[in-house]
Protein backbone atom coordinates (compact mmCIF):
# COMPACT_ATOMS: atom_id res chain seq x y z
CA UNK A 1 0.00 0.00 0.00
CA UNK A 2 1.47 3.34 -1.02
CA UNK A 3 1.59 6.55 1.02
CA UNK A 4 -1.58 8.14 -0.38
CA UNK A 5 -3.65 4.98 0.15
CA UNK A 6 -2.40 4.73 3.70
CA UNK A 7 -3.41 8.35 4.28
CA UNK A 8 -6.87 7.68 2.80
CA UNK A 9 -7.28 4.81 5.22
CA UNK A 10 -6.15 6.97 8.13
CA UNK A 11 -8.66 9.69 7.16
CA UNK A 12 -11.36 7.04 6.85
CA UNK A 13 -10.62 5.82 10.36
CA UNK A 14 -10.76 9.33 11.84
CA UNK A 15 -14.03 10.03 10.04
CA UNK A 16 -15.80 6.72 10.66
CA UNK A 17 -14.30 5.38 13.89
CA UNK A 18 -17.50 6.09 15.85
CA UNK A 19 -19.75 4.45 13.24
CA UNK A 20 -17.52 1.39 12.91
CA UNK A 21 -17.43 1.07 16.68
CA UNK A 22 -21.21 1.34 17.11
CA UNK A 23 -21.68 -1.28 14.40
CA UNK A 24 -19.09 -3.63 15.89
CA UNK A 25 -20.52 -3.31 19.43
CA UNK A 26 -24.02 -3.98 18.09
CA UNK A 27 -22.74 -7.31 16.73
CA UNK A 28 -20.35 -8.45 19.47
CA UNK A 29 -22.28 -7.02 22.42
CA UNK A 30 -18.88 -6.29 23.91
CA UNK A 31 -16.89 -3.09 23.62
CA UNK A 32 -13.47 -4.63 24.02
CA UNK A 33 -14.15 -7.26 21.37
CA UNK A 34 -15.52 -4.56 19.08
CA UNK A 35 -12.27 -2.62 19.40
CA UNK A 36 -10.28 -5.80 18.75
CA UNK A 37 -12.32 -6.43 15.61
CA UNK A 38 -11.73 -2.90 14.29
CA UNK A 39 -8.02 -3.05 15.10
CA UNK A 40 -7.70 -6.41 13.38
CA UNK A 41 -9.45 -5.10 10.24
CA UNK A 42 -7.18 -2.07 9.98
CA UNK A 43 -4.08 -4.17 10.52
CA UNK A 44 -5.17 -6.47 7.72
CA UNK A 45 -5.99 -3.54 5.45
CA UNK A 46 -2.54 -2.05 6.01
CA UNK A 47 -0.93 -5.31 4.88
CA UNK A 48 -3.03 -5.41 1.70
CA UNK A 49 -1.62 -4.29 -1.62
CA UNK A 50 -4.39 -1.93 -2.70
CA UNK A 51 -7.52 -0.34 -1.31
CA UNK A 52 -10.87 -1.17 -2.92
CA UNK A 53 -12.52 1.62 -4.90
CA UNK A 54 -15.59 1.84 -2.67
CA UNK A 55 -14.03 1.78 0.76
CA UNK A 56 -17.03 2.41 3.03
CA UNK A 57 -19.21 -0.67 2.36
CA UNK A 58 -16.07 -2.78 2.07
CA UNK A 59 -14.68 -1.75 5.46
CA UNK A 60 -18.05 -2.09 7.17
CA UNK A 61 -18.29 -5.61 5.75
CA UNK A 62 -14.78 -6.41 7.02
CA UNK A 63 -15.70 -5.14 10.49
CA UNK A 64 -18.91 -7.18 10.38
CA UNK A 65 -16.99 -10.36 9.53
CA UNK A 66 -14.36 -9.70 12.20
CA UNK A 67 -17.05 -8.94 14.79
CA UNK A 68 -18.96 -12.12 13.89
CA UNK A 69 -15.74 -14.13 14.28
CA UNK A 70 -15.23 -12.61 17.73
CA UNK A 71 -18.84 -13.36 18.62
CA UNK A 72 -18.44 -17.00 17.59
CA UNK A 73 -15.32 -17.33 19.73
CA UNK A 74 -16.48 -15.53 22.85
CA UNK A 75 -20.26 -15.98 22.81
CA UNK A 76 -23.11 -13.52 23.24
CA UNK A 77 -22.63 -10.63 25.66
CA UNK A 78 -24.82 -7.70 26.45
CA UNK A 79 -23.00 -4.42 26.42
CA UNK A 80 -24.89 -1.49 24.98
CA UNK A 81 -24.13 0.58 21.93
CA UNK A 82 -25.36 3.56 23.95
CA UNK A 83 -23.32 5.62 26.34
CA UNK A 84 -23.84 4.27 29.88
CA UNK A 85 -23.67 7.71 31.42
CA UNK A 86 -26.36 9.15 29.16
CA UNK A 87 -29.71 8.81 30.79
CA UNK A 88 -31.98 9.25 27.86
CA UNK A 89 -32.72 10.37 24.38
CA UNK A 90 -34.98 13.39 24.23
CA UNK A 91 -37.95 12.95 21.98
CA UNK A 92 -39.50 15.89 20.22
CA UNK A 93 -42.28 13.82 18.77
CA UNK A 94 -45.69 14.21 20.41
CA UNK A 95 -46.65 10.56 19.82
CA UNK A 96 -43.74 9.32 21.93
CA UNK A 97 -42.74 10.09 25.51
CA UNK A 98 -40.58 13.19 25.91
CA UNK A 99 -37.69 11.22 27.30
CA UNK A 100 -36.73 7.70 26.28
CA UNK A 101 -34.09 6.11 28.51
CA UNK A 102 -31.13 4.72 26.62
CA UNK A 103 -31.64 1.41 28.42
CA UNK A 104 -35.16 1.18 26.96
CA UNK A 105 -33.84 1.89 23.49
CA UNK A 106 -31.23 -0.81 23.96
CA UNK A 107 -33.80 -3.30 25.28
CA UNK A 108 -36.07 -2.52 22.35
CA UNK A 109 -33.27 -3.00 19.82
CA UNK A 110 -32.29 -6.30 21.43
CA UNK A 111 -35.82 -7.62 20.91
CA UNK A 112 -35.63 -7.12 17.15
CA UNK A 113 -34.25 -9.74 14.80
CA UNK A 114 -30.52 -9.38 14.16
CA UNK A 115 -31.20 -8.32 10.55
CA UNK A 116 -33.67 -5.63 11.63
CA UNK A 117 -31.37 -4.35 14.39
CA UNK A 118 -28.31 -4.30 12.15
CA UNK A 119 -30.14 -2.45 9.38
CA UNK A 120 -31.48 0.20 11.79
CA UNK A 121 -28.02 0.76 13.26
CA UNK A 122 -26.36 0.97 9.85
CA UNK A 123 -29.00 3.37 8.55
CA UNK A 124 -29.49 5.64 11.56
CA UNK A 125 -26.17 5.63 13.39
CA UNK A 126 -23.73 4.83 10.60
CA UNK A 127 -25.46 6.85 7.88
CA UNK A 128 -25.30 4.15 5.21
CA UNK A 129 -27.83 4.24 2.39
CA UNK A 130 -30.08 1.25 1.66
CA UNK A 131 -27.97 0.65 -1.45
CA UNK A 132 -24.78 0.50 0.64
CA UNK A 133 -26.41 -1.76 3.24
CA UNK A 134 -27.63 -3.97 0.43
CA UNK A 135 -24.04 -4.25 -0.90
CA UNK A 136 -22.63 -4.81 2.57
CA UNK A 137 -25.12 -7.56 3.43
CA UNK A 138 -25.17 -8.90 -0.14
CA UNK A 139 -28.95 -8.86 0.06
CA UNK A 140 -31.48 -7.35 -2.36
CA UNK A 141 -32.34 -3.74 -1.63
CA UNK A 142 -36.12 -4.33 -1.09
CA UNK A 143 -35.29 -6.92 1.60
CA UNK A 144 -33.04 -4.41 3.38
CA UNK A 145 -35.73 -1.71 3.19
CA UNK A 146 -38.26 -4.17 4.55
CA UNK A 147 -35.99 -5.13 7.50
CA UNK A 148 -35.66 -1.46 8.31
CA UNK A 149 -39.37 -0.64 8.11
CA UNK A 150 -40.42 -3.74 10.07
CA UNK A 151 -37.75 -3.08 12.68
CA UNK A 152 -38.90 0.49 13.25
CA UNK A 153 -42.55 -0.59 13.52
CA UNK A 154 -41.65 -3.25 16.09
CA UNK A 155 -39.48 -0.85 18.02
CA UNK A 156 -42.20 1.78 18.18
CA UNK A 157 -44.68 -0.77 19.42
CA UNK A 158 -42.19 -1.94 22.03
CA UNK A 159 -41.22 1.50 23.29
CA UNK A 160 -44.60 3.17 23.74
CA UNK A 161 -46.32 0.68 26.12
CA UNK A 162 -43.20 0.16 28.20
CA UNK A 163 -42.69 3.79 28.97
CA UNK A 164 -46.27 4.98 29.32
CA UNK B 1 -37.27 11.30 9.25
CA UNK B 2 -39.90 9.76 11.52
CA UNK B 3 -40.34 10.50 15.24
CA UNK B 4 -38.74 7.25 16.25
CA UNK B 5 -35.80 7.82 13.94
CA UNK B 6 -35.29 11.20 15.60
CA UNK B 7 -35.34 9.60 19.05
CA UNK B 8 -32.84 6.97 18.01
CA UNK B 9 -30.63 9.60 16.41
CA UNK B 10 -30.69 11.75 19.57
CA UNK B 11 -29.34 8.97 21.78
CA UNK B 12 -25.78 9.32 23.01
CA UNK B 13 -23.60 6.55 21.73
CA UNK B 14 -20.76 4.78 23.48
CA UNK B 15 -17.48 6.08 22.07
CA UNK B 16 -14.37 4.07 21.24
CA UNK B 17 -11.60 4.31 23.81
CA UNK B 18 -8.37 6.23 23.34
CA UNK B 19 -6.64 2.83 23.55
CA UNK B 20 -8.20 1.90 20.20
CA UNK B 21 -6.93 5.14 18.63
CA UNK B 22 -3.47 4.39 20.01
CA UNK B 23 -3.53 0.82 18.70
CA UNK B 24 -4.63 1.99 15.26
CA UNK B 25 -1.92 4.66 15.25
CA UNK B 26 0.65 1.99 16.14
CA UNK B 27 -0.61 -0.18 13.30
CA UNK B 28 -0.10 2.71 10.87
CA UNK B 29 3.38 3.41 12.27
CA UNK B 30 4.30 -0.28 11.95
CA UNK B 31 3.07 -0.29 8.34
CA UNK B 32 5.28 2.70 7.56
CA UNK B 33 8.28 1.00 9.15
CA UNK B 34 7.59 -2.17 7.20
CA UNK B 35 7.61 -0.17 3.99
CA UNK B 36 10.91 1.62 4.67
CA UNK B 37 13.17 -1.46 5.14
CA UNK B 38 11.57 -3.09 2.17
CA UNK B 39 12.63 -0.15 -0.02
CA UNK B 40 16.19 -0.44 1.31
CA UNK B 41 16.08 -4.18 0.83
CA UNK B 42 14.95 -3.70 -2.77
CA UNK B 43 17.96 -1.40 -3.40
CA UNK B 44 20.18 -4.00 -1.75
CA UNK B 45 18.87 -6.70 -4.06
CA UNK B 46 19.54 -4.57 -7.11
CA UNK B 47 23.06 -3.85 -5.90
CA UNK B 48 23.64 -7.51 -5.19
CA UNK B 49 22.60 -8.37 -8.73
CA UNK B 50 24.32 -5.53 -10.56
CA UNK B 51 27.65 -5.37 -8.73
CA UNK B 52 28.88 -8.91 -9.62
CA UNK B 53 27.46 -8.46 -13.11
CA UNK B 54 29.47 -5.26 -13.57
CA UNK B 55 32.61 -6.83 -12.15
CA UNK B 56 32.27 -9.85 -14.43
CA UNK B 57 31.77 -7.63 -17.48
CA UNK B 58 34.85 -5.55 -16.64
CA UNK B 59 36.92 -8.70 -16.13
CA UNK B 60 35.73 -10.11 -19.44
CA UNK B 61 36.58 -6.91 -21.33
CA UNK B 62 40.05 -6.73 -19.80
CA UNK B 63 40.83 -10.38 -20.47
CA UNK B 64 39.55 -10.34 -24.06
CA UNK B 65 41.86 -7.47 -25.20
CA UNK B 66 44.31 -8.72 -27.91
CA UNK B 67 47.79 -9.32 -26.52
CA UNK B 68 50.36 -7.02 -28.23
CA UNK B 69 53.93 -8.01 -29.08
CA UNK B 70 56.46 -6.24 -26.88
CA UNK B 71 57.75 -3.14 -28.65
CA UNK B 72 61.08 -3.53 -30.43
CA UNK B 73 63.42 -0.69 -31.34
CA UNK B 74 63.44 0.05 -35.04
CA UNK B 75 66.73 0.82 -36.61
CA UNK B 76 66.87 2.64 -39.91
CA UNK B 77 70.02 2.48 -41.98
CA UNK B 78 70.49 4.89 -44.80
CA UNK B 79 73.10 4.03 -47.38
CA UNK B 80 73.99 6.82 -49.68
CA UNK B 81 75.67 5.89 -52.94
CA UNK B 82 77.51 7.65 -55.70
CA UNK B 83 77.76 11.44 -55.67
CA UNK B 84 75.43 11.62 -52.60
CA UNK B 85 77.88 9.56 -50.61
CA UNK B 86 80.69 11.87 -51.58
CA UNK B 87 78.50 14.86 -50.94
CA UNK B 88 77.74 13.59 -47.42
CA UNK B 89 81.20 12.39 -46.47
CA UNK B 90 83.08 15.30 -48.01
CA UNK B 91 80.62 18.16 -48.20
CA UNK B 92 81.90 21.14 -50.31
CA UNK B 93 82.51 24.36 -48.45
CA UNK B 94 79.91 26.16 -50.58
CA UNK B 95 77.04 23.72 -49.78
CA UNK B 96 74.49 25.51 -47.64
CA UNK B 97 71.32 23.62 -48.61
CA UNK B 98 70.47 20.38 -46.95
CA UNK B 99 70.33 17.34 -49.19
CA UNK B 100 66.87 16.16 -50.35
CA UNK B 101 66.12 12.68 -49.02
CA UNK B 102 63.78 10.24 -50.75
CA UNK B 103 62.75 7.26 -48.63
CA UNK B 104 61.24 3.93 -49.70
CA UNK B 105 59.65 1.81 -47.01
CA UNK B 106 60.24 -1.87 -47.48
CA UNK B 107 59.42 -4.77 -45.25
CA UNK B 108 62.24 -7.25 -44.86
Amino acid sequence: MNFSERESLRIFYVEFRQQLYTYAVSITGNRESAEDAIHCVFQRMLRRGRLPSNLRPYLFRCVRNAALDTLRRSGVRAESIFDDSSAAAVAEAPALPAVVPASELERGLQRLSSDERETIILKIYDGLTFQEISELRQTPLPTVASWYRRGLEKLKALLIPEIQ
Amino acid sequence: MSDLEQILKAAHMAVPSSALDRRIEEAFAAAEKRLKPSRTARCGWWLAILAPLGAATALFLVSSRPQREPLQPITYRFVAQGPMRQFLTEPPQSATLLPHFVTHAQTP
